[in-house]
């Protein structure tokens, strides 16, 4: 029956109680937003991933001088930047909950992981 | 349950609340604003403005082309008009005011929302406009891009990289803008609807924008990815894309058409919903096929991902991919040819008003299929090959782009400035408009279908002589849509100041933009807005029903 996500009877409610900024009419849609947004995201690394593998394809080089796709290095990055979001979300959790003690401990882990993948980085670009 | 919500109306209307919004007055439009109104002109004003600008462009080309000689510009600078006039249509005029003028001004109206999903974002993305547009044009005073609006490597490696990296950064900052957008459209659409209001009671328009907003979403961050290695290239000396270093140019046809293929459905699905939306008001009938309409515009969207390649049959694509994107190609007529049979059908034994926006609207069918039909021949490889790269393809394109999106366009504007703006818009200049607008179309782009069939080729600023004559004829038509411009911009410039005062609904509309004042008021509807579940029925027991009973004004005035 009812196909959109606004409370009817909150909205209603809210109108008839009048004098309200608009905005606090309908409920919180940054998350569906962020979704939107972040599919909209992911195709740029969907194309640069189909440009990656159709240049190897069409590639004139031997397979045996075909270079190798590095992996543990970028994978030890590509964790350390995945996992930054958690941490940063934790901190954000700590100041909500005004826990200093956590702000600085997540924040202090983030800067130690962003110094481990600023080496990691350096030592990818040197080999 | 649509009973019970109208029963739980407030019994009386709160007063008008401004919210964030204070009252629009024409600072408001040089300023950060958040309603979806103030930057839907925004953004359909600037286009204008872009415009104008490229069609002073597209007038220094066929100025250029009226002889067959290098005369009027040199090659390099018709190279840069020709490249700079493709990207200012494309990327600053008919997607800025299809998708983000109607769209923001339309689509909350239309579901019955106060504004977009999000203010903010709405208004970041349309100051991303005016920058990029600066950027772009602002290029002739040091060096303007000369590569063609495709931008195609290894050409555009070598024509000089300031150039080029402002026509690089110029559109990853309108692509940006764009997807902004596209995330507040959709969730708009999707979330923001008028409690009671399903997807299948919405109005036409907003279909297509949903559709147009997929599009955005999947495919212009693939052309940001195009462009990022693109620029690479050209400033870091990478090999992506160079031959010369073992690169492959082909790759960058393969993403950019992906992102530009369906970009021509970006420019095209919101005019097809403004159609949708104005045929049943003029010819006063229900619209034909309202399902069919909008499931059409779906596909189309969906298909539009899947036939990028039809711009690379002479680019190397081997024999079966090509058959792949020739059909697929060819079934796209299939929704599209729905779309026009619905619109036929709905003017059929209509009581139509023969205004100016009907004109357009008219106008836009009829060209539009003269450019759909020219589609599917050049989606034929056999005959794509011998037209590829001539004046055929020049034909095609402007028959799509600009006798489909800009006539519809212009029907947009008729139809809805009285709303915008509070205003009538003068008819007989709007008629006059129209037929300049109609014949110099014709009269400069009919033509070179011609001229391609015989082998004229696109973007050479000099000829063979034998061309000469009609190429003169296309210049005409050129300089007649020129000067079609005036009219119309006199009367919108003239009625928004002078115009005879619009009343709320002077089409007697049953969609929901109209049924509340004109122009409205900054939070569109005092209390909540209406429910409408039937936009088109016209002429029905229903549609009697309804006009009396949601007449806007009169409404909210009997409720207080």
């Amino acid at each position: 029956m009812q196909t959109s996500a606004v409370d009817t009877e909150t909205t209603l409610n809210v109108a008839s109680t009048a004098a309200i900024a608009h905005h606090d009419e309908h409920p919180d849609f940054r998350i569906f937003g962020m979704i939107m947004f972040l599919l909209a995201e992911s195709m740029i690394f969907l194309g640069l991933f189909a440009a990656y593998l159709t240049f190897r394809a069409v590639s004139t080089l031997p397979e045996d001088q075909m270079p190798e796709l590095e992996l543990l290095l970028p994978g030890i990055n590509t964790l350390i930047l995945i996992s930054s979001s958690f941490i940063i979300h934790k901190a954000e959790d700590s100041i909500k909950e005004n826990d200093i003690q956590g702000v600085q401990k997540w924040f202090g882990i983030s800067a130690v992981l962003g110094v481990i993948f600023w080496r990691v980085s350096c030592l990818n670009t040197a080999t | 349950m649509t009973q019970a919500i109208a029963e739980n109306l407030p019994s009386s209307a709160p007063p008008p609340e401004q919210g964030h919004h204070s009252p629009t007055t024409w600072r408001t439009f040089f300023s950060f604003s958040e309603d979806h109104k103030v930057i839907g002109i925004q953004y359909l004003v600037t286009s204008f403005v872009f415009y104008l600008i490229g069609g002073a462009l597209a007038v220094g080309v066929r100025a250029e082309l009226a002889t067959p000689e290098v005369d009027f510009v040199s090659r390099e600078l018709y190279n840069q008009l020709f490249t700079v006039h493709a990207t200012v249509m494309i990327f600053l005029w008919i997607v800025p005011a299809g998708t983000g003028g109607f769209g923001n001004y339309l689509l909350p109206l239309m579901i019955g929302a106060r504004d977009m999903a999000f203010p903010k974002l709405n208004a970041v993305a349309f100051w991303m406009i005016p920058p990029a547009g600066v950027l772009l044009i602002g290029s002739f005073l040091v060096e303007a891009p000369g590569s063609g609006w495709t931008s195609y490597p290894p050409l555009s490696l070598v024509n000089g990289q300031v150039g080029e990296m402002c026509w690089i950064v110029s559109v990853l900052l309108l692509g940006t803008s764009s997807i902004l957008g596209a995330v507040n459209f959709s969730t708009t659409i999707l979330k923001m609807r008028r409690p009671g209001l399903q997807l299948t009671q919405m109005p036409l328009f907003c279909w297509a924008m949903l559709s147009a907003s997929a599009l955005i979403l999947i495919s212009t961050p693939v052309l940001a990815g195009a462009l990022i290695l693109l620029s690479f290239d050209l400033m870091l000396g990478t090999n992506f894309f160079n031959p010369a270093g073992g690169g492959e140019p082909v790759v960058y046809q393969h993403m950019f058409w992906f992102y530009s293929h369906p970009a021509v459905y970006i420019m095209i699905l919101p005019v097809f919903g403004m159609i949708s939306d104005i045929l049943p008001v003029h010819a006063r009938k229900p619209i034909f096929g309202y399902k069919a309409i909008a499931y059409s515009s779906l596909a189309i969207s969906f298909l539009g991902l899947i036939v990028w390649a039809h711009h690379m049959f002479t680019s190397g694509t081997p024999p079966w991919l090509r058959m792949f994107f020739m059909v697929a190609t060819m079934i796209i007529a299939v929704p599209t040819g729905i779309k026009v049979f619905s619109w036929v059908a709905t003017i059929w034994g209509g009581k139509i008003r023969l205004n100016s926006a009907m004109l357009f609207s008219m106008g836009f069918v009829s060209m539009f299929v003269v450019g759909g039909l020219s589609g599917v021949m050049v989606a034929s490889v056999p005959f794509d090959i011998h037209v590829h790269d001539t004046y055929f393809i020049v034909a095609h394109l402007h028959y799509v782009l600009f006798g489909g999106s800009v006539f519809g366009l212009y029907a947009g504007i008729y139809h809805w400035y009285p709303k915008m703006v509070g205003r009538m818009l003068n008819e007989t200049w709007g008629k006059i408009h129209f037929v300049l607008t109609f014949v110099g179309f014709n009269l400069c782009f009919m033509p070179m279908h011609w001229l391609g069939l015989q082998g004229m080729p696109r973007r050479v600023a000099e000829y063979d002589p034998q061309f000469a004559t009609v190429n003169l004829i296309c210049t005409i038509g050129s300089f007649l849509l020129a000067i079609s411009t005036l009219p119309f911009i006199f009367n919108a410039v003239w009625c928004w100041v002078k115009g005879e005062k619009a009343p709320n609904n002077p089409w007697n509309a049953l969609s929901l933009e109209w049924q509340t004042e004109s122009p409205p008021i900054p939070t569109n509807w005092v209390g909540e807005p209406p429910l409408i579940t039937d936009p088109y029925a016209y002429g029905t027991k229903s549609g009697r029903k309804s006009i009396g009973a949601i007449r806007g004004s009169d409404l909210w005035a009997a409720k207080s």
